[in-house]
């Protein structure tokens, strides 16, 4: 192993006086300075958009003036590791309300002010990493056919000079450059993040950061093994380079764009008209319960009651208030009562509806993952995947993260809120007034004129009361932390390689 | 110490570039290889460095079999390849320093290497030159130079006069001379028959892979080696071997 180090040492400093290697620090230098501050600010404004919301959430939900108007806020930090991988982070959304009267769904708040940061909003440091990928690999494909050519070999292994020495140090020399190039990339990326305010940067962040880079240099050093293998088999330089560039074309973008439009294909069709569909019965769904609040003029201290109900439920057609009163002839509180009964009959109905919806919704999600899975098996042994898989495990932001846990995590929060709003017999009147039931009397004239100064007020809600939502459940989720399993098949698929490479090399 | 016995090399495509070669370079021995070009010179050489494996016979080094052992039988011998190709964004001294190195030699100082590539004949303000910029014969001096750094009991030189100038070859005369003093055993091949006269302890004459005459000093001073040489190249290979018949 003596030899190993003169030929890593002798590697490296041939390495390091090449085009390429000054090329690829030179972008890596730039890109991360580029792209670290603007993924940063980028960050930082999204954070900011954050705290807004959360600010005027939490106002809202004490601006309630019955249940039927209670919301409780649900917002995803954004999460500092976006800024070395972005994945999913804001495009599936990363807020949502909590009501009674309609579905939770993820929506994105923050829309992007900046055209340029637009342009290189996807380049985030992990998009660095795989420009850096093709560098690494043309550092590799030239070394050995380069010596081979030249003769140089056979001055070196006049030496008693081990194949697997050689191929060694060659290996572990462009695995240091690569090394090198990220160490610069993530360093610069790093302290940009850490020094910006906004940043919150715990120890937690260091971890994933860490383990972020290792996955990176794994990747990485695929394309040493890779450019390595195909040089071990070229007679000439300048056929290795090629080939190596063509074989780089092939897996990050030839081959995982056709499984894409192969596999997406017939299932995509499918999955926009159930979405379609979906949408639609939502739609609905939101303007039944919208339409319960709708103000008609006649009762001015409260939130009107349930009236119409669409023809989706026909049998609950009721009677209008007018028909109500003029027909039946009768009271005031009477109608509101009347009204108030009807209401307590139908809402468990419309929450079954709601439900139904849901579940279908849950379906479709399912099958769209399902598709992202088959997909994902095709495309599994390449590099890219299996980089973007441990990344999007280690910062949270990967389509699996996102969709599924941050979902389920919806689901079950929306049901501790019915459960809260059925500890309060929020489904009662309460959904509409907060003027007390056994006060209710036959006819407005009968109200004092201080219970009209406060019950009147409801459309000016100056001194209408407020709901008390201090005990509100406040949603909390943990951060999840998943081991990137395609950290240790990317391993494998670097020792794969290295060994057949080693094994090519041996050969001649 | 250098041998063969019935060393034989068919190359895949079918050519039979070496054909049952014996050879025996006892320590501080100069044995110059002659012949055409393809006569199979730089196959022999390669032989002996397990370049390439031997079709039939043996070849060995130090009494180590270089085709079973090719990392032990390298150890004892020094090389200089016919063309020399080294690192061109290297300087001499940075080329001799790596491949010293690797020779095993880790503990020379830059004076050292100075000291070398002077006595080859570079001039010194090439030294710290890089190699791109060199000539052929520059270059040639360099890999000599690479040569007698790893200070092996073998030396395998293929042509290393080419490209040199008169000076330089004058000098590297010198150099092998001092070196077979020192006990080594040196095969070189060449085409340079002045040289062989003025160093050789035995010439081979090779023609199409076969060692087709085989003479020692006493014999190629008393006889005209260039006259020897002409001869058996001008003849064709059946003729060859009726001299030889002729002769034995
Ligand atoms: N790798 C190879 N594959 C096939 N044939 C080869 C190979 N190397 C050499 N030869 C053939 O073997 C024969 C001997 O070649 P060799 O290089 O040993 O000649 P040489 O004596 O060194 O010639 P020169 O004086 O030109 O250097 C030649 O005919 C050559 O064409
Ligand atoms: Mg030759």
């Amino acid at each position: 192993m003596k030899n190993f180090k003169i030929l890593l040492v002798h590697e490296l400093q041939q390495q390091s006086k090449s085009f390429i290697f000054v090329l690829m620090m030179a972008v890596a230098l730039l890109t991360a300075f580029i792209c670290g501050y603007i993924q940063v600010d980028d960050f930082a404004e999204r954070q900011a958009v954050y705290r807004e919301e959360l600010r005027t959430g939490q106002a809202q939900q004490k601006e309630a003036l019955a249940y039927s108007q209670f919301a409780v806020p649900v917002l995803i930090a954004p999460n500092p590791m976006s800024i070395f991988y972005r994945g999913v982070d804001e495009s599936i959304g990363n807020k949502s309300m909590i009501s009674p009267v309609r579905l939770p769904d993820l929506e994105s708040t923050s829309q992007r002010r900046n055209p340029f940061l637009a342009m290189f909003a996807n380049l985030d440091i992990s998009g660095i990493v795989k420009i850096l990928s093709i560098f690494v690999l043309l550092l590799a494909a030239g070394i050995i056919p380069g010596e081979r050519e030249t003769r140089i070999w056979h001055l070196i292994f006049a030496n008693s000079v081990k194949g697997f020495a050689y191929y060694l140090a060659k290996f572990c020399a462009t695995g240091i450059s690569a090394l090198l190039s990220l160490s610069v990339l993530f360093f610069v990326a790093g302290i940009l993040a850490a020094v910006h305010p906004m940043v919150e940067t715990a120890g937690a962040f260091w971890m994933r950061l860490g383990l972020t880079f290792l996955a990176s240099f794994l990747y990485l050093s695929v394309f040493a093994t890779l450019g390595l293998a195909v040089s071990a088999r070229s007679q000439h330089a300048g056929a290795s380079v090629l080939w190596g560039v063509l074989v780089w074309i092939g897996i990050s973008f030839i081959y995982p764009n056709l499984i894409g439009t192969l596999a997406d294909r017939p299932l995509d069709a499918e999955n926009r008209l159930a979405v379609r569909e979906i949408k639609n019965i939502e739609e609905e769904c939101v303007r039944e319960f919208s339409s319960l609040k709708k103000w008609h003029g006649l009762d001015m201290m409260h939130l009107p009651f349930a009236r119409y109900f669409d023809s989706n439920i026909p049998e609950q057609r009721l009677l209008t208030r007018s028909e109500m009163e003029a027909v039946i002839s009768m009271s005031e509180k009477g109608v509101l009562e009347n009204e108030l009964a009807n209401w307590e009959r139908l809402w468990p109905i419309l929450w079954k509806y709601q439900q139904g919806i849901q579940d279908q919704k849950d379906r479709m999600r399912q099958k769209q993952l399902g598709q992202q899975r088959s997909h994902q098996s095709l495309t599994c042994f390449l590099p890219d995947m299996l980089y973007e898989q441990s990344l999007a495990s280690l910062a949270g932001t990967g389509i699996e993260y996102r969709d599924e846990y941050l979902r389920g995590e919806l689901r079950r929060f929306r049901g501790q809120v019915f459960d809260y709003l059925e500890g309060k017999k929020a489904f009662g009147e309460k959904f509409f007034t907060l003027f007390p039931r056994d006060q209710w009397r036959d006819s407005w004239d009968d109200y004092t004129a201080s219970e009209r100064e406060i019950y009147g007020d409801f459309e000016k809600q100056e001194n209408y009361p407020r709901l008390s939502t201090t005990d509100a459940p406040v949603f909390a989720f943990a951060e999840k932390f998943d081991f990137p399993a395609g950290l240790p098949v990317l391993l494998g698929v670097n020792v794969l390689l290295f060994v057949a490479g080693l094994g090519w090399f041996q050969k001649r | 110490m250098l041998q063969t016995h019935q060393l034989t090399k068919r190359y895949e495509d079918n050519r039979l570039a070496l054909d049952s070669l014996n050879l025996d370079i006892q320590p501080g021995r100069i044995f110059f290889l002659l012949g055409a070009n393809g006569a199979g010179k730089t196959t022999t050489i390669n032989l002996f460095l397990n370049f390439i494996t031997p079709t039939l016979g043996k070849v060995s080094v130090n009494g180590i079999d270089a085709s079973a052992k090719p990392l032990e039988a390298r150890q004892h011998v020094s090389f200089l390849s016919e063309n020399v190709m080294l690192y061109g964004n290297f300087t001499a001294r940075q080329n001799l320093d790596f491949f010293a190195k690797l020779g095993g030699k880790t503990r020379l100082s830059k004076a050292d290497y100075y000291c070398l590539l002077r006595k080859v004949g570079l001039q010194d303000e090439a030294l710290e030159k890089k190699l791109k910029t060199f000539s052929k014969g520059m270059r040639q001096k360099v890999g000599l130079a690479i040569a007698l750094a790893k200070d092996a009991d073998n030396m395998l030189l293929d042509e290393p006069t080419s490209g040199l100038d008169p000076k330089a070859a004058a000098e590297l005369v010198n150099i092998l001379k001092e070196q077979s003093k020192a006990g080594k055993a040196i095969l070189m091949c060449t085409h340079d028959i002045f040289r062989a006269k003025e160093l050789a302890d035995e010439v081979g004459i090779m023609k199409e892979g076969r060692m087709v005459k085989q003479l020692s000093r006493k014999e190629f001073l008393q006889e005209d080696l260039e006259r020897i040489y002409l001869e058996y190249m001008g003849q064709p290979m059946n003729g060859i071997d009726k001299t030889i018949h002729e002769k034995r």
